[in-house]
């Protein structure tokens, strides 16, 4: 449910972004999640092949690259790694983190296919 | 075949709809509290109690469920303003949801508008609605290791609330472990003791609320 919602957002993305350039057909799509959405890669991608159903993206192959968690300290402002269920701040001890990474979900690539290409190509 | 880099958060687009929310909250002078919790935690309870008590501060609530109106009902019967929003499959409310809720409400009048969330310990974490504030409840019944198990719901809140203390003599629920796990994530937010049942904390809510009206 979680990652359907997340899968959702990208095929909209994708699909926006892919149209902007004309394409016709969807053949891959990158993208780069914090740990903090806590999602599991293969339920994300088995969501994106159910949400791409019937869009540009159908059929598209999803790369999943996952990003750790990094942190200031708002407290001290000491920069960090935290793990994802302990933020504690490894000099002053404060759990207040603002998170610098880890904490989105982004588009990073799209490999498509135009008209021309699909009737160019090799049989 | 062409790559287009696109490097875009997907989630832009909601946070720009959570920001036109916060702005036009804050036009009309209303805060916004975000509640969280499991469902059966008491976010609705508290809400009804709330709204009873808080007399000097004209307060709304926009109550989501992905099914039903009792909610709604069991929180219009105080007289405040309601808004229900079913969300069917939706796990989380979402700011459009938000936004369209906020049309319903008469702002103008409004001081501090509640937002109960859909019961849910991981989704509703991710999402900002625009609020000003995020309060999350765990209640005893739930256990003592749900810090640990869901930190993201804990790390973001404002407040936590530990809801339906006057079960604590009768469950096995270790207090100190509930603080030792939040301060691994969250020590930022007070931890308060609540009970409905007994009135427990309830002074010190409504304090808290209070002195996050804006003048
Ligand atoms: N013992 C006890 N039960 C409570 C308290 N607050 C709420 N409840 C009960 O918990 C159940 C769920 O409450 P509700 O407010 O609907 O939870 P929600 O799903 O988080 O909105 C109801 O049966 C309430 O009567 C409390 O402080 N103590
Ligand atoms: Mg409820
Ligand atoms: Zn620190």
């Amino acid at each position: 449910m979680h990652e359907l919602g997340i899968a959702t957002e990208i095929v909209n993305a994708t699909v926006k972004a892919a149209a902007a350039h004309g394409a016709e057909r969807v053949s891959a799509v990158a993208v780069e999640v914090g740990a903090l959405q806590l999602v599991d890669v293969e339920a994300l991608c088995a969501a994106f092949a159910a949400a791409a159903a019937g869009t540009l993206a159908a059929g598209a192959r999803l790369d999943v690259r996952e990003v750790p968690l990094q942190a200031v300290c708002r407290v001290c402002g000491t920069t960090y790694a935290p793990a994802i269920d302990d933020y504690q701040c490894p000099r002053c001890h404060a759990a207040d983190p603002e998170f610098v990474a880890g904490n989105d979900i982004m588009l990073m690539s799209i490999d498509l296919e135009t008209a021309e290409e699909q009737q160019g190509e090799p049989h | 075949m062409s790559r287009i880099e696109v490097v875009s958060s997907v989630l832009a687009a909601n946070e720009a709809k959570a920001e036109q929310n916060k702005a036009r909250l804050h036009a009309a002078g209303a805060v916004a509290v975000n509640v969280l919790s499991a469902p059966g935690s008491g976010k609705t309870t508290l809400l009804q109690h709330t709204l009873t008590a808080l007399t000097d501060l004209p307060a709304a609530v926009l109550v989501g469920d992905l099914q039903t109106s009792r909610d709604a009902e069991r929180l219009a019967a105080t007289g405040a303003p309601v808004v229900q929003i079913n969300t069917g499959q939706g796990c989380h409310l979402t700011p459009d949801q938000v936004a369209e809720g906020l049309d319903r409400l008469d702002l103008e009048q409004i001081k501090l508008v509640f937002i109960e969330n859909i019961g849910n310990m991981v989704c509703p974490a991710g999402v900002d609605l625009g609020e000003d504030y995020r309060v999350a409840l765990l209640s005893v019944p739930e256990g003592d290791d749900k810090i640990a198990k869901y930190p993201t719901l804990f790390q973001a809140a404002d407040l936590i609330l530990l809801s339906k203390v006057d079960l604590l003599p009768v469950l096995p629920f270790n207090v100190a472990q509930v603080e030792a796990d939040l301060a691994l994530v969250n020590t930022r937010a007070p931890l308060l003791r609540r009970s409905t049942l007994t009135g427990e904390g309830m002074p010190e809510w409504l304090a808290w609320l209070r002195s996050r009206r804006r003048s």
